[in-house]
């Protein structure tokens, strides 16, 4: 088999990994960075 | 109280941030870029992602929460490895007493991850040099790609490297030099401390990791098909070649062990290091969404960065059926041999071999630095040792205990010390800690201990997930690792009879480094730096 590039199998669990992975990643950064504690400890500063 | 005025005098993390940067940086290593599109490719395409994601969740993530916690706990009490903390979680004295000896496989475990691991990390600086200086140039099929590898590793002669070649042992001048340097940075940056040392490094290594990552991965994304007269050597088949599901696979039990195995290499989980550094945080700082954090930033660079270069410009270059050849050949011959050659066939060839071996030492050397950082503190928290010389002592020991993972690499010195401690040593280590800490300790005060100062809620599923499933799931890893290779790679089945000594000097050399762990132990109890800190609350 010389060729298949990305079949509908394969668009489906790369945009569904990489999805999940990219949601998380902003979820927690944004968490990380604007959550309540950190806006505590901006104010307390 | 008495811990937090205890814990005062210990370094600590000088920000969130570079905490983070710090545990994604011990985390993220060369297995992202390198081991893991070849065992995605090899174990079902995208299917691979499923057992995969099933690992992460019910292993990957309670095993770094666990250790978290441990880590986090210990520090309270002046502990910075898992001798000390271990016994912490112990109800008895005698309880503590046994768990704090088995906390010598949280230090011996990791420093003989790092004494190979270093070296390979040095062969990314020495490639890094080689692709400035253009030395492997002019070499341009695979076979003489591994010669010239060979040849600076000392395993064979050819006219690239001097140095010695024997059948007994093997002397790479150029590779003992690297190995030097490798050595040499670590140490400087233990000597530096946590905050000026540890987390300036990922707070410089991390970034550039990252743009290096990028700028390759657009540049993997604009290369198309290469050559025209070949349509099917693209870019898009690499893609199909690491994501087209394969669900034959997944009803084998191969890939589940991959990628579980791959789970704890890339976590860094059963290392013993995520535990030191939680040590150097405040009882109340939150580890719940900064080890989430830390885990979700080790998955973008492995499955979309990393995912997202080796693999697809390897097609791009070689086609589908010599891809498939290299990742058989396994992850050094996708790294050391199929990449310096397709940087050769790119315009601007040069910077982008730099840029992708700095990016990979970059990965190493905050792993490797890691992997050094629990047997660091215990020199300087039980044995009272200043930072400076405690790091000189490790680089002592990674020296001495490097040079026959350098000389013997032949004979697969390398391979048995990452068998026994690197595959083997972190289920071990990762099965107790999470049986003491849900089972000794209790999962009623564990749960308690996760979720004190968390910043987000920790679904309770993960309270049953951490106290049967993830030990049922180690139980289980053992077992058929157990029975697949460890039967097999004990008993040295089909080794060559040459090579016999040398493997069980790779044991020895485990062997030794525990007892020495359980010794230096017996010392800090004499000495008084080791308490029983047992509460009943």
């Amino acid at each position: 088999m010389n060729q298949f590039g990305l079949n509908a199998g394969g668009w489906i669990f790369l945009i569904a990994a990489w999805g999940a992975i990219l949601y998380f990643t902003f979820y927690c950064f944004y968490k990380v960075l604007f959550g309540k504690k950190n806006a505590e400890q901006s104010s307390e500063k | 109280m008495k811990d937090l005025e205890k814990s005062q005098s210990r370094e600590l993390w000088a920000s969130r941030i570079g905490l983070i940067l710090a545990m994604a940086g011990n985390a993220i290593g060369l297995g992202n870029f390198l081991r893991f599109p070849v065992q995605a490719a090899k174990n079902g395409g995208g299917a691979f992602m499923i057992p995969y994601f099933v690992a992460l969740l019910l292993l990957g993530i309670p095993l770094m929460w666990v250790e978290w916690s441990i880590g986090r706990r210990g520090g309270q009490f002046h502990y910075g490895s898992a001798a000390g903390a271990f016994g912490t979680l112990a109800r008895s004295r005698v309880g503590s007493r046994i768990a704090n000896y088995l906390g010598a496989l949280g230090i011996a475990i990791p420093i003989s991850f790092a004494i190979y691991y270093n070296y390979i990390e040095s062969w990314t600086l020495a490639y890094s040099s080689f692709s400035i200086t253009g030395k492997y140039f002019g070499i341009l099929d695979r076979d003489s790609m591994l010669t010239f590898l060979q040849s600076f590793q000392g395993i064979t002669s050819s006219a690239h490297f001097s140095g010695i070649t024997g059948e007994v042992l093997a002397i790479p001048f150029v590779a003992l030099i690297f190995f030097f340097i490798t050595i040499s940075i670590n140490v400087w940056v233990l000597s530096r401390g946590v905050a000026e040392g540890i987390e300036r490094l990922a707070k410089i290594a991390m970034p550039t990791l990252f743009i290096f990552a990028i700028i390759l991965v657009i540049r993997v994304f604009t290369l198309g098909t290469p050559d025209p007269a070949q349509p099917e050597n693209s870019v898009m088949n690499g893609f199909g070649y690491l994501w087209n599901p394969d669900f034959s696979q997944i009803t084998k039990a191969k890939p589940w062990l991959a990628a579980a195995g791959q789970i704890f290499f890339t976590l860094s989980i059963g290392t013993g290091s995520i535990l030191t550094y939680a040590s150097y945080m405040k009882r109340r700082d939150d580890i719940a969404l900064t080890g989430l954090s830390t885990s979700v930033t080790n998955e973008f660079t492995e499955v979309i960065l990393g995912g997202s270069i080796a693999i697809p410009v390897a097609v791009a270059f070689f086609g589908l059926t010599e891809t498939r050849a290299i990742a058989d050949g396994g992850a050094f011959n996708l790294g050391f041999a199929a990449m310096p050659i397709i940087f050769q066939k790119l315009p601007l060839g040069q910077m982008f071999g730099a840029m992708w071996f700095i990016l990979l030492f970059f990965a190493g050397i905050t792993s490797s630095v890691a992997l050094c950082s629990p047997a660091m503190a215990f020199l300087q928290d039980q044995l009272k040792m200043k930072r400076q010389k405690a790091a000189l002592v490790i680089g002592a020991v990674l020296l001495l205990c490097g040079l026959p993972v350098v000389m013997f690499l032949g004979h697969g010195f390398l391979d048995e010390l990452d068998f026994w401690a690197g595959t083997f040593g972190l289920v071990v280590f990762a099965m107790i800690e999470v049986i003491l800490f849900a089972w000794i300790f209790g999962m009623k005060r564990a749960w308690a201990e996760i979720n004190e100062g968390a910043d987000i809620r920790v679904p309770k599923i993960f309270k049953f997930i951490i106290q049967f499933i993830t030990p049922v799931y180690l139980i289980g890893l053992l077992v058929f690792w157990g029975v697949q290779d460890g039967i097999p790679i004990l008993l040295m089945s089909g080794k060559d009879a040459a090579h016999i000594p040398y493997l069980w000097g790779a044991r020895f050399m485990i062997v030794g480094l525990i007892v020495v762990c359980i010794l230096l132990i017996a010392y800090a109890y004499k000495k008084g730096t080791i308490h029983h800190e047992v509460e009943n609350s």
